[in-house]
């Protein structure tokens, strides 16, 4: 099983630094093997073959809003390895260029994943491990398969807290702007 | 003294987490039957569920902190098989060392759910989540109808499957590895351990869960305790991630 969870990373991979960063952060966790293998999802269109036909329409909740429930993955990493990719270098003040130049120049010594302490938001929503989105109408729970974390969103209309203690994760609200959901973290 | 070492053992148990003092500090639980003066009418009827099943959702913690300390507190000695009980005396003799919590690794089922820290029920047609304080960890609860696993792979929380008896909800777990303790006692199980969860809710502001602990290689027959939850109205979990996996062993046992 620890093979079939590096066979995910590595079917994304695309260098051997980037394999040898995902076969160390797998090797730091106790991968579970996939238990009920062979079960298949209910409520998935399907085409008369079995496959699911992922182009389908996607579903709306009982109150009409889209339903982001079910289990979900970044089909890529590379945007877990670098949140810039694609766009201009972020705008870094001195000390967060300084910072991150010795990340980069100490092959990412000090990464939180050394001690098992979790990623934060953008990580854990770009790695390439799974994800699932439980949606009620009061919180959209997500959890995370990396470290078994979860995450609430309330969408209970209540705003942001005040920063009292820093958190891994922080606070986080949603509320639907159209068909798109908006959430928005702090602390 | 018993109680000056559970006083003592409790914020140690604790220590090691870094606690987010409560976000949302003045909040107001939504769907809370309530009296006159706001305070929640906790012997309300339970709510049901658009299905018209007992619906569990909330906000939920142990009132009762003897279970996590000894799950056979009720029962006196639980049926325990001869190498189980030198291991629970070798524990109590030791002061409870060696517990996964000295290096930051979970409970199991019987101790997240007996612990006296809050967890939340979020409950779902086919799925009802558990999304416990402590160690920021969720269980999944399958309600689809899906059977355990067979020969499953051993995990920390196991594989869990659920139905409704009548009111009651049941639910059924396997696939444990032998690492958790049943309580913070040192009752130990094997990888054979399997445990059955049912879950009555007689009204809004309390459950009533019976645990019950079959291990055949750890005891000779079942056995377990039935822990009283309690509803938390106007509160919120806070986050909690285990980052000092140091000091715990050197600070309990011996």
């Amino acid at each position: 099983m620890q093979a079939l969870k590096y066979a995910r990373s590595l079917a994304y991979a695309s260098g051997a630094r980037l394999l040898m960063g995902a076969m160390l952060l797998g090797a730091t966790l106790a991968p579970v093997s996939a238990q009920w293998l062979h079960y298949p999802t209910p409520g998935i269109p399907r085409l008369p073959n079995g496959k699911a036909t992922l182009a389908a329409p996607a579903p709306k909740t009982a109150d009409g809003k889209p339903d982001l429930s079910g289990i979900w993955r970044q089909p890529e990493d590379k945007y877990f390895r670098d949140l810039s990719y694609g766009t201009q270098p972020p705008a870094m003040l001195p000390w967060a260029a300084k910072l991150f130049q010795d990340r980069k120049g100490n092959l990412e010594k000090g990464h939180p994943s050394e001690r098992c302490l979790g990623h934060g938001v953008t990580d854990y929503d770009t790695l390439a491990t799974l994800r699932r989105f439980v949606q009620t109408p009061g919180m959209i729970a997500i959890l995370y398969e990396g470290y078994t974390h979860y995450r609430q969103v309330f969408m209970d209309g209540r705003p942001l807290p005040p920063v009292t203690q820093p958190s891994y994760l922080g606070n986080s609200v949603g509320k639907w702007e159209g068909d798109t959901l908006v959430v928005q973290t702090n602390g | 003294m018993k109680i000056l070492e559970a006083v003592v053992m409790g914020g140690i148990l604790l220590s090691p987490c870094a606690p987010a003092p409560a976000q949302w500090m003045n909040l107001h639980t939504q769907g809370v039957p309530r009296k006159a003066d706001g305070k929640p009418n906790l012997s309300a009827p339970a709510p049901k569920t658009a299905d018209g099943k007992p619906d569990f959702s909330g906000l939920w913690q142990s009132t009762e902190r003897k279970y996590v300390d000894n799950l056979a507190s009720d029962t006196g000695q639980p049926p325990s098989l001869p190498w189980a009980d030198a291991f629970y005396k070798k524990i109590k003799a030791s002061n409870g060392a060696g517990r996964p919590q000295e290096r930051c690794l979970p409970h199991g089922v019987t101790d997240y759910d007996s612990l006296p820290m809050p967890w939340r029920i979020v409950q779902t047609p086919s799925n009802i989540v558990i999304l416990y304080e402590a160690y920021n960890h969720y269980r999944q609860i399958f309600m689809d109808g899906r059977a355990l696993p067979k020969d499953p792979q051993p995990t920390w929380m196991g594989y869990s499957v659920g139905k409704f008896e009548g009111d009651t909800l049941v639910v059924e777990s396997n696939g444990f590895n032998d690492e958790t303790w049943l309580d913070d006692d040192g009752h130990p199980h094997t990888e054979a351990l399997r445990v059955t969860e049912r879950f009555r809710r007689p009204d809004f502001g309390h459950i009533s869960l019976q645990l019950i602990v079959d291990d055949p290689k750890a005891y000779s027959k079942p056995w377990g305790a039935t822990v009283p939850l309690g509803l938390l109205v106007d509160d919120e979990l806070i986050e909690n991630i285990c980052e000092n996996e140091k000091d715990l062993g050197h600070i309990i046992g011996k």
